[in-house]
């Protein structure tokens, strides 16, 4: 059975989260989007305790880092701290090119740090790493 | 006068002079201070050399003459009653009970001293032995350690083992606004908040205990109480030290840090103010954009090829405001992180720092590049450094004007300072913009040639974070200008922590 590949976006802007969407759709479009307006959400989501959004596994998630009630940071410090959702593949997707955010996001183990406004090229990067990522989840693929 | 003879036989004494008694004579000749005898007549009987020495009379004009003409003329009134009173009751003693005393030279000047009276019975007759000691240089030493202590530039207390002030000065009541009459013979607790004067009593024994020099209250926020009421945050220096009689003292040296304090306090602010500013710029003003631009490119994308032409015109112009913006961002990025001092230090080979530089940059044919450098070697921070000189060496090129020209780079020891020179024979800028070049975003060329008006101010503020500074003048004999850069070419601890 062929798993399709979820995946969650964490994002507070809802133009943003359109952009990343038309981008996914382009590369891949049998992917299954799930949104989260920020980090709060997304733990719900991903704890399976949201009311009306689940998430199916295989999933990646893609991380805004600046958002309200709960940002980006936050929320890789909550996942990183939780046995059971420590292992969640998350990729940040920012507005931000600052060094310290870089570098304490991958010191939470992020799986990459993509920047939007080179975001035509890196989402090429994306959709390849996506679909590896999909591959090896999938043995029987 | 009647002089009934010594019935030893022994004449100590005859016509004023001590003669025929060597021994007597040999123990004042040698004592280590001076010393003369004296009768009941106040007539002076014999000297030793140290009291010649020390007043610079020969020995011949003290034999027989009267002790007064030793004295400062106000002490001459009275002391005649006196040495009445010590023959009477003659017993060996220091003369003038703590007074200060002072001599009068051959020469006129006052000397302060310090005199001995030791009674001599020669038979019937009673002499005085005086000793007399020079106070002068102990006096000095004195004055040097009170004119210290009273103009040092920080405050000072001495405190007695009961917690008393015994001695101020004027910096430690300018930081109290205290007089020093207000404070000598108070207890210092008064200095303290009250919430620490319990427990500081505690402390004061536990000091003196085990006096040792030492910082006070190190790691911890020390305040004192100011007369209007209100707490100073200081640092404190303790050291035992003993008064003349051996009592035990502290001497405390007291810091007024307020300003420090506040300054540090500015700095902290400016610097999470800057912080927020460039976490705000680098996330909140690029993410609407971000989305602008997306929601402009759909625009486009659903409107296709058949839009009227002046709405493509007017899209693509409102893209190229968006990029405009993006590079404005990142440029104020830019500025903000210039702020920063690089402390990686290390030797700093000129030519191979203009080297490295001219590697990257293109220089069209027709312009010459002429290096004077006569500073070849420093201890610098190279990366801040070589962005400057990138950045004015490129400057200089791209504003050129024609086809040909010759830009100079000199190098020079100036003081603790580098002079860098970089002089072109372009077009020159306006005598009225040259404080405003360094500005942020600031740009006096239109057009192609017009750059970011980044470059100069991150050079500016890279200049000024590294202790240095940077200005600008129109050459005299050429066209075009000369950019100044001032560098330390030392390392400071006020810059390079």
């Amino acid at each position: 059975m062929i798993k399709e590949l979820s995946v969650l976006i964490v994002e507070d802007d809802d133009v943003a989260a359109e952009s990343i969407t038309r981008s996914l759709k382009k590369v891949a479009s049998d992917i299954n989007i799930v949104y989260a307006e920020h980090g709060r959400t997304a733990i719900e989501i991903l704890e399976s305790k949201h009311p009306d959004k689940a998430l199916s596994s295989p999933f990646v998630v893609l991380l805004d880092l600046n958002m309200p009630v709960m940002n980006g940071f936050e929320f890789l410090e909550y996942v990183r701290d939780d046995p059971s959702l420590q292992n969640t593949v998350i990729f940040i997707l920012t507005t931000s090119n600052d060094d310290n955010d870089r570098s304490r996001a991958y010191s939470n183990n992020v799986a990459g740090y993509m920047v939007k406004s080179a975001v035509g090229p890196q989402f090429a990067k994306l959709a390849i790493l996506m679909e590896a990522y999909r591959n090896a989840v999938e043995p029987n693929h | 006068m009647d002089h009934p003879e010594a019935p030893d036989n022994i004449k100590p004494i005859q016509n004023n002079q001590l003669v025929g008694n060597e021994f007597l004579q040999q123990l004042i000749t040698y004592l280590p201070m001076g010393a003369m005898v004296v009768n009941t007549d106040a007539t002076i009987v014999f000297v030793n050399d140290s009291l010649s020495e020390v007043l610079g009379y020969t020995k011949t004009e003290f034999i027989g003459a009267d002790i007064d003409f030793l004295l400062p003329a106000q002490f001459q009134a009275n002391h005649k009653k006196l040495m009445m009173q010590f023959f009477k009751e003659p017993r060996k003693r220091k003369m003038g009970d703590g007074q200060a005393l002072y001599a009068r030279k051959k020469d006129g000047k006052h000397i302060p001293i310090e005199i001995g009276l030791n009674p001599i019975q020669q038979g019937e007759k009673t002499f005085v032995l005086a000793t007399l000691i020079d106070l002068t240089s102990r006096h000095k030493a004195r004055d040097m350690f009170q004119r210290s202590i009273q103009h040092a530039p920080h405050g000072v207390l001495v405190i007695d083992a009961s917690g008393i002030i015994r001695l101020t000065n004027s910096a430690l009541c300018n930081s109290f606004g205290y007089t020093s009459e207000e404070l000598i013979n108070q207890p210092m607790n008064m200095l303290l908040p009250h919430r620490y004067r319990h427990h500081h009593d505690l402390l004061r024994h536990s000091f003196h205990q085990d006096p040792k020099p030492r910082m006070m209250g190190v790691g911890r926020d020390l305040t004192a109480l100011h007369k209007d009421g209100r707490e100073f945050p200081v640092e404190i220096g303790l050291s035992p030290c003993e008064d003349e009689e051996d009592n035990e003292m502290v001497l405390v040296s007291l810091l007024d840090i307020t300003k420090r304090k506040r300054l540090e306090q500015e700095l902290r602010e400016t610097n999470t103010n800057l912080e927020e500013f460039t976490y705000v710029a680098s996330h909140d003003l690029r993410s609407p954009l971000r989305g602008i631009s997306d929601l402009l490119e759909w625009v486009k994308e659903d409107l296709g090829s058949d839009s009227p032409p002046e709405v493509t015109k007017n899209l693509d112009r409102i893209d190229v405001r968006i990029q405009r913006m993006e590079q404005l961002i990142d440029n104020l990025l830019t500025y903000a992180r210039a702020g920063k001092v690089e402390s990686i230090t290390q030797d700093i080979n000129v030519n191979a720092l203009f080297d490295n530089i001219f590697e990257l940059l293109e220089v069209p044919k027709g312009i010459t590049v002429t290096r004077n450098i006569q500073l070849e070697h420093f201890t610098s921070v190279w990366t801040p450094l070589e962005t400057v000189m990138r950045n004015l060496i490129s400057n200089a090129i791209k504003h050129h004007d024609q086809s040909t020209g010759s830009i100079t780079i000199g190098c020079s020891a100036e003081n603790n300072l580098c002079h860098f020179t970089i002089c072109d024979d372009g077009p020159g800028i306006p005598e009225a913009a040259f404080t405003r070049i360094f500005r942020l975003f600031q740009t006096v060329t239109s057009g192609e040639r017009s750059g970011t008006g980044i470059g100069l101010s991150v050079s500016r503020r890279l200049v000024e974070t590294h202790g240095g500074r940077i200005s600008v003048e129109a050459n005299q004999h050429q066209r075009g200008v000369t950019f100044h850069v001032w560098w330390p070419r030392f390392l400071r601890r006020d810059t390079h922590d």
